[in-house]
């Protein structure tokens, strides 16, 4: 099977796929799509007209919304698998996983970010007000899931990392860039911490990829 | 297996999880928040879900959340019709649909955000109108243009039968009808919502079908 991956470097839900591919040990080609000058016209033309990262391309099939890759990337490839195994805790990891997917991540995203100063009169600081606030609630709520767990395990829901984990850790280096507070958050930090000393989580970093700029924090 | 859902009458991802259990044929008890509920906002907040967001599925005691989760719960756990397709594409293209509705359009332009921004960034409700209108009509273009490139034009979204996809479009378009969004530029997610619409699984789970549906929907 020939898997290309389109991503970007900070690009917050294909590093939740190259995760995912990395804890599955599956190899894939990385191709950077730059967005320097906006979207690439065959970017848009050939492979996702909503323009969106990342696309999966399977032997040349493509599919959108990492969600979507991720449980076909389960479903397809052997390897250790990115679920507990005990399925109230598959449905919390994957419910930890939404409150990221559709809680957070859509309502700041720079899609978002860009209406608002374009057409609702937002400047750059309330856009940080916007930001900060989404942040907040969201992250209230996901400490607050991993307090409420009967087990205290070392990951968000398992002994390993699932898919919590893996849309946990690029929404925090999403938050720090930015110069989000996090400081209460301890569980999520705890986490974020042990996830970052594994290999595939590691390799999935944005400073990790080809095309990193080398200096992020003027971007 | 005990199952109670808690939900209102227009609960988009209720209403989602509720055709689920419909399809796959298992009862469960329908337990409604509000103020004309079975419980209380405020209750269901502390004794529930603390994020007082909807739905919860209850599964003998243990309370799960987020539709999405609560949906491949459902899959896993219970017996075919399956909820999604055979073929590892089209399950991957089903997914990938129903969550442009969860990911890219549902947390846009709910209530919570509206409030945020009229309080906190003095937009008016014309500001608001022209932000659901874009973002929702953004969302729309992205659905018919997928069912649009599919190489084999099925019943349903992505398969002959109805699968994940189906399940989160038609709560999204009952939505479109209480807020008066046209959405007659989309004639092949009205074709699929009218062939699910005649289906009772889709049917039993419509927010007029519900024990706490107050006669008419007006908005609100």
């Amino acid at each position: 099977m020939n898997l290309k991956l389109y991503s970007r470097y900070r690009n917050s839900a294909g590093q939740r796929v190259r995760t995912a591919l990395n804890m599955k040990g599956v190899k894939y080609e990385y191709i950077a799509v730059s967005l320097d000058g906006g979207t690439p016209d065959e970017y848009r033309r050939d492979v996702n007209p909503q323009a969106l990262l990342p696309s999966l391309e399977i032997d040349g099939e493509v599919i959108t919304q990492s969600t979507a890759q991720i449980e076909f990337i389960e479903e397809t490839f052997e390897g250790p698998s990115i679920f507990p195994d005990n399925p109230i805790q598959r449905a919390r990891s994957r419910a930890f996983s939404q409150g990221i997917a559709c809680d957070i991540h859509p309502v700041i995203g720079p899609k978002l970010q860009r209406k608002f100063q374009a057409d609702h009169g937002f400047s750059k600081a309330d856009v940080f007000a916007w930001y900060q606030y989404w942040m907040h609630h969201g992250f209230e709520a996901l400490e607050e899931l991993l307090r409420r767990r009967a087990v205290q395990t070392p990951f968000c829901y398992d002994d390993k990392p699932t898919i919590a984990d893996i849309y946990l850790v690029p929404q925090l280096f999403n938050a720090r860039r930015v110069g989000v507070d996090l400081s209460a958050y301890p569980l999520i930090l705890k986490i974020d911490e042990r996830c970052g000393a594994l290999p595939a989580f590691y390799n999935a970093m944005p400073q990790n990829q080809p095309d990193y700029p080398g200096d992020d924090l003027a971007r | 297996m005990n199952l109670k859902l808690y939900t209102r009458y227009r609960n988009s991802a209720g209403q989602r999880v509720r055709t689920a259990l419909n399809i796959k044929g298992i009862d469960y008890e329908y337990m409604s928040v509000g103020s004309n509920g079975v419980i209380s906002q405020e209750g269901y907040v502390r004794d529930v879900n603390p994020q007082g967001l909807i739905p919860t599925l209850s599964v003998d005691g243990e309370l799960i959340i987020q539709s999405t989760a609560l949906i491949e719960f459902i899959e896993e756990t219970f017996d075919a019709p399956s909820l999604l397709p055979e073929d590892m594409v089209a399950r991957a293209r089903s997914r990938a649909f129903a969550q442009v509705i969860a990911c890219e359009m549902h947390p846009i332009n709910v209530g919570r955000v509206k409030t945020h921004l009229v309080n906190e960034h003095g937009q008016s409700e014309a500001d608001w109108s022209r932000w659901y209108d874009y973002w929702v009509h953004h969302g729309y273009r992205t659905l018919e243009d997928m069912l649009e490139r599919r190489t084999s034009k099925t019943a349903f979204a992505f398969d002959e039968k109805p699968t994940v996809a189906d399940l989160y479009l038609i709560p999204q378009l009952y939505n479109a009808r209480v807020f008066d969004i046209d959405v007659s530029a989309y004639p092949l997610l009205n074709e699929i919502d009218e062939k699910c619409r005649a289906l009772d699984a889709f049917e039993r789970a419509m927010p007029e079908n519900q024990s706490d549906y107050p006669g008419t929907d007006a908005v609100g």
